[in-house]
């Protein structure tokens, strides 16, 4: 089963491999516990660099789509076939949407939000009270 | 037959001769494996070479697969690259005279190798003469290959094999552990007639360092062709597989050969038979070419493999669509 990227495609690399992966696995080409490449043939094979492929590796075993078993190598994870329609990515876009919008109807200004979610991504309770 | 039948007849060489043979029948077996490496370096292997080459211009050409011809020189006319096979070849060729030569001088004169040995660089620096033009085709594979990694970096659309690539999927664990069990069986072979260490010379070190580095640099070779960039980074999986499986298993059997002739060698010290030093050189030197081009050639036919990833990317849609 082979993967192809394309170096001109606007999507970065390391998200075509993803995609590239799971459609293999969705369309059959590798099913579940098949051995996957290391990071290192498969960054040589495309001529990619090797943290390119890690960080695709990476993304894959967080969404349960490929699992490392340690010096053994890294498998299709057993439940990959179900997870391979996860997409944290869009689900992340898609709830944020719909948190901007609920703050905007309460009468948040795009400003306010701004502030408090890097606020509270940089970990600081900073309220009206707070500051006061 | 021949070369047996014009054998002078030399003096034997009495009781210091090994196994009780006269010197006549050392000095056949030298000739004959002499004749043999004339004939399987200076004409087998570089007329194979040569057949190689021919058969990809002849049915390969630039205009048709420009990615198979990253080089300006690949651009010359066809006639003109032939021509420089021929050359290939007849260099070849004048270099198995210069061995006949020597063996007709070495019979006019009544030669006859040393008992303690020695006179195997002999044989060694007429090899050295013999595989410079192997050497040199090989050379120019490399920067062939380095000509055609640049231009890659030029490809857009690039494709691997989602399958991993295990040291056993190309080689049979039992030539592995052959390997590292005939290295070290030579190793305690070796030490076992060095006496302890504190009696150990330059010598001994040297020969356990160059025979360990070698090995280990065998070991790197095959982990970067396992996993590693391709050489040629067109070649197609199956082809590259191929090439994976020979490398593998040449490097293998090349640790197994080296292990035997240092077994061979130090045993011929130890038991006073280095005056068949020469004829065990040479029949290593050409063991070693034996398994290591010979696979090559076996493993990896030129016949077999897919030159369409060489065309370009408008004859390779026009090819798709026809």
């Amino acid at each position: 089963m082979e993967i192809t990227i394309d170096m001109d495609d606007e999507v970065p690399l390391f998200a075509q491999l993803i995609s590239g992966v799971k459609a293999a696995i969705e369309g059959g080409g590798i099913a579940p516990g098949d051995a996957l490449p290391s990071i290192r043939q498969l960054a040589n094979d495309l001529g990619l660099n090797a943290k390119t492929v890690a960080k695709a590796y990476r993304i894959l075993e967080r969404d349960n789509v490929i699992q490392t078993r340690g010096y053994r190598g890294t498998y299709v994870h057993p439940d990959a076939k179900a997870n391979v329609g996860v997409d944290i990515n869009a689900w992340v876009h898609d709830t944020l949407n719909k948190t901007i919008e609920g703050l905007r109807t309460g009468g948040a200004t795009d400003s306010e939000i701004r502030i408090a979610f890097n606020n509270v991504m940089n970990g600081r309770q900073t309220t009206r009270e707070g500051a006061a | 037959m021949l070369i047996m039948t014009t054998i002078p007849a030399l003096p034997v060489g009495g009781a210091s001769t090994p196994f009780g043979l006269s010197m006549t029948v050392i000095l056949a077996i030298l000739y004959i494996v002499f004749l043999a490496q004339i004939f399987v370096i200076s004409i087998h292997f570089p007329g194979k070479v040569a057949a190689r080459i021919r058969y990809v211009l002849d049915n390969f050409p630039p205009d048709q697969y420009p990615k198979l011809y990253p080089s300006p020189y690949d651009k010359l006319p066809v006639e003109l690259r032939r021509r420089s096979v021929d050359l290939f070849v007849n260099i070849n060729r004048a270099i198995a005279l210069v061995g006949l030569m020597i063996l007709v001088a070495a019979m006019a004169t009544g030669y006859e190798p040393r008992l303690q040995g020695g006179d195997e660089i002999l044989v060694f620096g007429y090899f050295v003469l013999q595989i410079m033009p192997l050497m040199y085709q090989s050379f120019k594979e490399f920067q062939h290959h380095k000509l055609m990694r640049a231009a890659f970096e030029e490809t857009r659309q690039r494709s691997a094999d989602l399958k991993p690539r295990h040291l056993f999927d190309f080689i049979s664990p039992v030539m592995i552990v052959a390997a590292i069990a005939l290295y070290v069986a030579w190793v305690f072979f070796f030490i076992d007639g060095e006496g302890p260490v504190s009696e150990w010379d330059d010598g001994t070190y040297i020969a356990l360092f160059v025979i360990t580095a070698m090995n280990l640099m065998y070991t790197g070779v095959i982990y970067v062709f396992l996993r590693g960039a391709k050489l040629d980074p067109y070649q197609a999986y199956p082809d590259q597989l191929r090439r994976i499986e020979m490398m593998i298993k040449v490097h293998v059997l090349s640790s197994i050969l080296v292990s035997i002739f240092m077994i061979m060698t130090t045993a011929a010290d130890r038991y006073a038979f280095e005056v068949f030093d020469p004829a065990m050189v040479s029949v290593f030197l050409q063991l070693c070419l034996v398994f290591g081009m010979g696979l090559v050639f076996k493993l990896d036919p030129v016949e077999e493999t897919d030159f369409e990833v060489y065309r370009d990317s408008q004859s390779q849609e026009n090819g798709a669509m026809t």
